[in-house]
């Protein structure tokens, strides 16, 4: 049954696999983020594929999704919804917003002023809105992924590092690789996300969620892994190590990864594998002002904390 | 001010301290009085008492009174001089006061330190071979204790001392440095010693049994260092001491001489350098091979003997170059004629009857005279070290009724003869013969070698040397004394153990025993005197610029090295044996030249060798299969560390074919 599950996810990735080409880490990532229970957040430049990706893991997982293009001038009311006085009954009725959604597509959160984001973030946090006094739950499961524009585009509302850390995973897309551009270009841009078929429903996303969360997590693993959190403290490179929650948040991910990649405990190689995306946003070098240096600081991380070692 | 913690001293701290005392007290319990002993069992036993709760501290009147009987005791000792032994006695009375007291951790502190300056005096009594380590042991005890002080109350009794000996061994290359080049500084204030050195060895007067009294003892009286390396044979190996001109009718003495200049000596021929390292005698005389030609720095005697300014109470060691054949003084003055042929008037008439009838006999010629006393000896008299005792006239008895004696009664007696008849003559003391080392190659010159013999003036000759014991015991002369006179009742009578050595190998160990002390005395005790030559050998011109840059050099050396160590990462080692020969594998491997980056785990480092060494590679990935099981899963069986095991052996086989 297990072992099926994470077929049925496997099959969801080679889906994915095939509307964004020669991204099969980047996919890979954001399906662990989904399994893990975390929201994604999606960085890059215009037009290299995150709505398609956002768009492809909606359809991908069954799950009802609803996009929102972020703008400057959006209130959180456009967001959360609103309570409409009906005269009919002569009573205000709450009209739910887009956020009442299994999957909340929010394209270039930076766009939008603090105020909405941070609405946003908090419906994030807690999974329920709350609007004059009345809590409205949001729907089992809730996802956000949210994309970004680099921060140093021109227009943009940067999050602060308190929301930024609300994200389970930050990745990156990239320029894609020669040959799958090619292919790219020989299709001729038309979009695959259309034919895509729901491979999971929401109930057994629900289930995988919990199995990949199961795996085994030996001690020496948790040495390592508080070792290189522990480096990020005590290094000078880095402005501010990663915090309790941050380790928290590797540890989960390296699970939902050791799961897809069908292993009943957690190694090293699944920690290195998570390990940028989850702590990326939650680092800044000491001497860097805008974050964009984090990935590579991550990687300096990798190099200097032996995996092999007693403490 | 920032209290110091903990105030109570752990259970090692304590040991470590009376230990340290212990040891520090054991070498001075043969002199010290025996009140001081008794205070320092009491102090020993008090501390104990205190730690372990069984008594409290004693009351401050409790104290004072341990301190005035401690006064009391150093003033009954020691009166009121500043001696050396009175100033090391306080110190250790002290010590043993301050043991009553160590309520703190600044009390141990005090006891420590004064535990360090006691170690110093230890080598102001004695300096040696097993005086050295012993005291670099106590340091080591005592910075055990001082570790065990700052360790906190849970250590373990020998965890101080390992850390004191860790401490200890970078400082002894800083030792040897400072040893070798600190410049020695005459002392700032001189220690008076009121205990002198025995006086031993010989006397500056000689009467029948004086010599014969030094073979009772087997104590060393000097050494000497050839620098052709072998010594002349024994029968020229006469060590000259004292030249003794005057007799009394039973003794010979040292007779007062006015002119300052050394005897004229002619035709000096067979030159041989060598330098003497002296044990201290409490007596002035120094020894040169027969005759000395030139002395660096030691006064020369008109008779030829060396004198040193004072008393020796302290080895000393000097050179000296002495000619074997020579002519010394060929023109005899007549106040020195006068002297060698003075003889008290009416002593030993049947001895002066004697000479004068051999004198007749001969025909009043010199030679013939000495050689018809010599053949006299020869035929009727017996060599012995314990001879029959000889009344007033000492001469006449030798020689006419108890005819026997030592060295010193034929000497005496010849010399005796030979002014009687008109032919200056003089008694020489000194030693003969002496043991050759042939392990270090010096020569071994002990009391019982103490010797005496006459020079007689010739016309046309000068002083020359007779021997009679060679007539008589011409074996004495050829070999060494312990080899004529061993068995002999009275022969090292003093020794302790009344046995000389006599099998071959406790012979020989005894040789090897004193070249160890030799090296020692030569090498360490008496650096001082060679230093300023072995540094400017060793730095050419010397400076203070250079002396401070050798001592300075050495110090950061070892201070960079030191500072290496304990700064640099070092890989922990783990209580996980996979993990450990797991970490010792891959150590294997980076000494073979392939080295796993430090992100890397197994299998990725596998994965990357895979192209280069694809045999090692497989089998590493074989072994982090296994290890991901041990290390990482959740059930592990101890089928997995037998496969463990055998993984780690199949990738050192596969290791084993990599060239480096």
């Amino acid at each position: 049954m297990a072992a099926m599950l994470t077929d049925k996810v496997l099959t969801c990735v080679s889906c994915l696999d095939e509307v964004l080409l020669g991204k099969s880490h980047q996919i890979r990532l954001a399906v662990t983020c989904l399994l893990a229970g975390g929201h994604l957040l999606i960085e890059d430049l215009p037009g290299m594929g995150k709505t398609t990706l956002a768009h492809a893991l909606a359809r991908v997982f069954g799950l009802q999704d609803t996009r929102v293009q972020f703008t400057s001038d959006m209130l959180p009311a456009d967001l959360l919804g609103i309570s409409i006085f009906e005269s009919s009954t002569g009573r205000f009725v709450f009209h739910p917003g887009p956020i009442f959604c299994q999957l909340l597509l929010a394209d270039e959160i930076n766009r939008t002023t603090p105020k909405t984001q941070s609405a946003l973030l908090e419906a994030m946090e807690e999974g329920q809105v709350t609007l004059e006094g009345t809590t409205h739950a949001l729907p089992e499961p809730f996802f956000v992924i949210a994309t970004q524009n680099p921060l140093t585009q021109f227009g943009t509302f940067p999050l602060p590092e308190s929301q930024l850390d609300r994200f389970l995973m930050r990745i990156a897309l990239g320029y894609p690789d020669p040959a799958s551009e090619r292919q790219l270009l020989m299709r001729g841009g038309e979009r695959q996300g259309g034919n895509i078929m729901s491979v999971l429903t929401p109930d057994e996303l629900l289930q995988a969620r919990s199995d990949s969360q199961g795996v085994h997590v030996s001690v020496d693993l948790i040495h390592y892994l508080q070792r290189l959190v522990q480096f990020t403290r005590d290094s000078d490179d880095f402005s501010q190590g990663v915090s309790p929650r941050g380790a928290l948040a590797v540890l989960r991910c390296a699970k939902s990864w050791a799961w897809l990649h069908k292993r009943h405990h957690v190694v090293p190689e699944d920690i290195q594998a998570v390990l940028p995306a989850v702590i990326g946003h939650r680092v800044r070098r000491s001497d860097d002002v805008s974050g964009q240096s984090a990935e590579f600081l991550v990687e300096q991380l990798l190099r200097q904390v032996d995996v092999l070692s007693s403490q | 001010m920032q209290k110091i913690l903990p105030e109570k001293l752990s259970r090692s701290a304590v040991v470590w301290q009376m230990l340290a005392f212990s040891w520090l007290l054991l070498p001075h319990l043969s002199w010290i009085p025996i009140w001081l002993m008794l205070l320092s069992a009491f102090g020993l036993s008090a501390r104990w008492l205190i730690h372990t709760g069984r008594i409290g501290f004693p009351h401050w009147s409790v104290r004072l009174g341990l301190v005035l009987i401690a006064a009391a005791g150093l003033g009954f000792s020691f009166g009121v001089s500043a001696s050396l032994e009175a100033m090391v006695a306080l110190l250790i009375a002290g010590m043993a006061l301050k043991l009553f007291e160590v309520y703190r951790r600044r009390d141990a502190l005090v006891l420590i330190y004064v535990g360090l300056f006691l170690t110093g005096s230890g080598f102001l009594l004695e300096q040696s071979l097993y005086m050295a380590p012993y005291l670099l042991l106590s340091t080591a005890f005592l910075i055990a204790a001082l570790n065990s002080v700052w360790m906190g109350a849970d250590v373990t009794l020998l965890k101080p001392l390992k850390v004191a000996s860790f401490m200890l061994i970078p400082a002894l290359p800083l030792m040897l440095v400072l040893f070798v080049v600190f410049p020695r500084i005459g002392p700032l204030w001189s220690v008076q010693t009121d205990t002198p050195v025995a006086k031993t060895g010989l006397t500056d007067t000689m009467s029948p049994g004086d010599v014969s009294r030094l073979t009772r003892s087997g104590e060393l009286a000097f050494r000497v260092i050839f620098d052709q390396g072998m010594p002349p044979p024994s029968s020229q190996r006469y060590w000259r001491a004292l030249v003794l001109g005057d007799f009394d009718g039973r003794a010979w003495r040292q007779s007062a001489s006015y002119e300052r200049s050394p005897e004229v000596l002619l035709q000096r021929a067979q030159f041989v350098h060598y330098t003497v390292i002296q044990e201290p005698s409490g007596r002035p005389w120094m020894f040169a091979l027969d005759v000395p030609v030139t002395s660096d720095d030691v006064r020369m005697t008109r008779a030829r003997t060396l004198v040193a300014a004072s008393d020796i109470h302290q080895r000393r060691q000097y050179r000296l170059m002495s000619a074997r054949a020579y002519h010394l003084q060929p023109e005899l003055s007549d106040a020195d004629r006068a002297r060698y042929l003075s003889l008290p008037k009416d002593s030993n008439p049947r001895a002066q009857a004697l000479a004068y009838q051999w004198w007749q006999d001969v025909d009043y010629q010199p030679e013939a005279f000495i050689q018809r006393v010599l053949m006299e000896f020869n035929r009727d008299f017996i060599y012995t070290l314990e001879p029959a005792a000889v009344g007033a006239q000492a001469i006449d008895d030798f020689l006419l009724s108890t005819r026997q004696g030592f060295c010193e009664h034929f000497a005496g007696a010849t010399a005796f003869l030979l002014r009687h008849v008109g032919i200056p003559a003089r008694v020489v003391t000194g030693y003969h013969g002496g043991e050759w080392n042939p392990l270090q190659n010096y020569l071994i010159v002990r009391q019982y070698d103490a010797h005496a013999w006459i020079e007689v003036w010739l016309e046309g000759q000068g002083w020359v040397r007779l021997d009679p014991t060679e007539a008589v015991a011409p074996e004495r002369i050829l070999q060494s004394a312990d080899e004529v006179f061993s068995g002999q009742a009275g022969f090292l009578a003093d020794r302790p153990l009344n046995t000389w050595v006599s099998g071959r190998w406790l012979r020989q160990l005894q040789l090897q025993y004193d070249a160890l002390n030799f090296s020692w005395q030569r090498w360490v005790l008496n650096y001082h005197q060679q230093q300023s030559n072995f540094l400017s050998q060793w730095l050419g011109e010397l400076s203070y610029q250079k002396i401070a840059l050798a001592l300075l050099v050495p110090f950061v050396f070892v201070m960079s090295v030191l500072s290496w160590i304990l700064l640099r990462a070092r890989p922990i080692r783990s209580d996980d044996p996979y993990l450990r020969s797991l970490q010792r594998l891959l150590r294997y491997l980076s000494r073979k030249g392939v080295e796993r980056n430090p992100e890397e785990t197994i299998r990725q480092f596998a994965l990357r060798l895979l192209p280069a060494y694809p045999e090692l590679a497989v089998s590493l990935q074989n072994l982090a299969d296994v290890d991901d099981l041990i290390r990482y899963a959740e059930d592990t069986s101890p089928v997995h560390y037998q496969a463990f095991n055998k993984a780690i052996k199949e990738c050192y086989r596969r290791a084993k074919h990599l060239s480096v």
